[in-house]
């Protein structure tokens, strides 16, 4: 098991490399000038080609790329270009907020989805089932910024229950903290819970039809010892598989729900980095986020081992 | 008066051409602690008639559609599954053909026998842990302290159904359903398995429901023998006196189609093995006519028009056949 799980870290390398290369190159050869954006429309030649060598824009691809990449090995992702400031400093202070966003989203979206899933296949063919898989196909198919903006009309400006927008910190007090989060959450969560509900109603479909859970009822269990102790267990592979593959939705629905709820998180510094031109900024969130993809793609792996005996590491 | 009493019991099944009748107006009885063989060809209704016991027919496609299932006076036929939960793993219990199967991957071998006791008996922590280990002493497997921890995989074929039948016996049921409990096993550990089965079923005073189609099976094994045919009783009697002189012809093809030892099929005169030609027709209606008829080499148009009623042909031997007195006479195959 260790020994498995230090060759997968191992492993990573070799993606984060390519990942790192993509970046760079993909933004490189991208059409846009920071410099431009800098300097303002009514600048003259001179003075963009002059922020251009004062940014180092004006080096070679290679030189520039090297430069990077020994950065990052020393866990430096260069400056801000608009900010001035440090990318890795820029990062920390907005981790906080996206990753509760995403905690809680992940959250809502497991407490709503399996029993939704398990519900479906229970009553496979049914009203419950029909409805729960409606559900899935909406909550799919609405886009992050049409949910976000229909809870915000509902629960804010005409319920007025909760807070429109903005974050506050959990030091602010509890209910401030969550008031704020619930509908982002709700709205990034809406999306992973609908893949997770679908992958889970199958599996679990897929398992009751097993010899096991006619031997679970000649035993005399009741609905949910069997459903949940027998059924479930067996159908977590694939539903944790997708729950690891799903947080890429999460990520890049944390960037339009942070614009949409006016979260100061990464999601939020990656849409401004990218209007601004801000590439280190961009290249540096880019290359964290897969990095944290992976890493939660890993421990999904890992935690096969805890659902079905016979994998052993 | 019987533990079981299966009565008129009808079973259909929803498919996509209609309703199939799987089991037709069918009747059996079980005395404490009797063994009762039922056999039978694929799909004429054995297993059907015992998962309609358990009532675990696969709802909503199969469903009890008439008769009673008595047991102890009750009909389980009109149970709730509430009140059902308190009979399946209590009193009567069941086992299956698939040993590889029917064992839930992903829970040890301990959660699997005491999860039954612990809803059934009244035992305490302690009490639990000491019959699953008494269960597995029982069912002879070696290393029973081992085995509780372990899961199924770790197991072989034989010692999951001994697993099988340690979770079905743990709670003293009155009686046991085992569902060719040997078709899928090596043939010196269907031996064993059968010996357990035998050994403990007379030990707990348990009643016992043995389908098989394996008539060696029940000769070893049964007081008492049900053939079925098509969802039907077709003849029934004490194992010694149905197996020497059946008197339904279906029963009579089905002992002449077991090879012999002693006629090789390889050295001699070459015999070829009896066979019924033809298989088990699908009903889809209430049968008014014999099933068998079209592969019976007795079948006169009486059998093809008219249901054939049940007739005692001595004590409790019985038979559903218009020509049961010319069955003792027949030649079927090569067998007689």
């Amino acid at each position: 098991m260790l020994s498995y799980a230090l060759r997968r870290l191992l492993a990573i390398i070799p993606v984060m490399v390519v990942v790192a290369l993509v970046v760079f190159s993909l933004l490189y050869f991208s059409p846009g000038d920071p410099a431009l954006v800098l300097a303002g429309e009514t600048a003259t030649p001179e003075e963009i080609a002059r922020i251009r060598e004062a940014l180092g824009l004006d080096r070679p691809y290679l030189v520039r790329l090297t430069e990077w990449s020994l950065g990052i090995l020393h866990g430096d992702f260069g400056d801000s270009i608009f900010f001035g400031r440090s990318v890795a400093e820029l990062m920390a202070q907005r981790a906080m907020p996206t990753l509760w966003l995403s905690l809680l989203a992940m959250i809502f979206a497991l407490v709503l989805a399996l029993p939704l899933g398990i519900i479906a296949a229970w009553q496979v063919g049914r009203a419950p089932d029909r409805l729960a898989m409606g559900f899935a196909v909406v909550g799919y198919s609405l886009p992050v910024f049409v949910l976000g903006y229909l809870l915000i009309f509902a629960f804010s400006v005409w319920l007025g229950w909760l807070p429109v927008q903005g974050y506050k910190p959990p030091s602010d007090g509890l209910w401030p903290f969550l008031s704020h989060l619930i509908l982002p959450a709700l709205t990034l969560g809406v999306v992973y819970a609908a893949l997770i509900a679908r992958i889970t109603r199958s599996a679990m479909l897929d398992v009751l039809r097993q010899d096991y859970m006619r031997t679970a009822r000649a035993k005399g269990l009741g609905l949910w010892p069997m459903l949940l102790r027998h059924a479930l267990k067996n159908a977590a592979i694939p539903i944790m598989t997708i729950v690891g593959i799903g947080f890429g939705s999460v990520i890049s629905g944390v960037v339009v729900t942070e614009t949409v709820f006016n979260i100061p998180g990464i999601g939020r510094l990656t849409v401004d980095a990218i209007l601004r031109r801000d590439y280190p900024v961009i290249q540096g969130v880019v290359l964290v986020l897969s990095g944290v993809y992976v890493l939660i793609n890993l421990v999904v792996d890992l935690s096969y081992g805890l659902f079905d005996p016979r994998i052993k590491y | 008066m019987a533990l079981l009493h299966v009565d008129n019991l009808s079973t259909s099944f929803k498919g996509r051409k209609g309703e199939v009748l799987a089991v037709d107006r069918m009747s059996l009885q079980i005395d404490k602690g009797e063994t009762l063989a039922v056999v039978g060809e694929s799909g004429c209704g054995k297993s059907v008639t015992a998962l309609s016991v358990m009532r675990l027919l696969p709802e909503p496609l199969g469903r009890i559609s008439g008769g009673s299932i008595r047991f102890e006076g009750k009909d389980l036929a009109t149970l709730t599954e509430r009140q059902m939960r308190r009979v399946r793993g209590r009193e009567i219990s069941m086992i299956f053909q698939e040993p590889m199967t029917s064992l839930n991957p992903a829970l040890t071998i301990s959660r699997q026998i005491t999860e039954t006791v612990r809803l059934h008996l009244d035992l305490d922590a302690a009490g639990v842990r000491q019959r699953a280990l008494e269960m597995l002493e029982l069912v002879q497997i070696p290393e029973p302290a081992r085995r509780l921890t372990q899961y199924p995989h770790e197991l072989s074929g034989g010692m999951r159904q001994r697993v099988m039948i340690a979770i079905a016996l743990a709670c003293d049921p009155k009686l046991l359903i085992a569902d060719e409990p040997t078709t899928a096993l090596d043939v010196t550990v269907q031996a064993q398995i059968l010996d357990i089965l035998r050994d403990l079923s007379s030990r707990q005073n348990m009643a016992t429901m043995l389908i098989t189609h394996d008539l060696g099976v029940v000769a070893e094994m049964a007081e008492r023998l049900v053939v079925m045919y098509a969802g039907r009783m077709v003849e029934q009697g004490k194992v010694a006196e149905v197996l020497s002189g059946p008197r339904h012809p279906y029963t009579a093809g089905l002992l002449g189609a077991v090879p012999k030892l002693g006629s090789s099929l390889t050295a001699g005169p070459r015999k070829a093995l009896a066979e019924i030609p033809g298989t088990v027709p699908l009903v889809r209606a209430p049968q008014t006519a014999c099933a068998f008829a079209p592969r019976c080499p007795l079948a006169t148009d009486q059998c093809r028009t008219e249901l054939p009623p049940v007739v005692q042909i001595g004590g409790s031997h019985l038979s559903a056949c218009w020509r049961t007195e010319d069955v003792p006479g027949m030649a079927i195959g090569a067998a007689s």
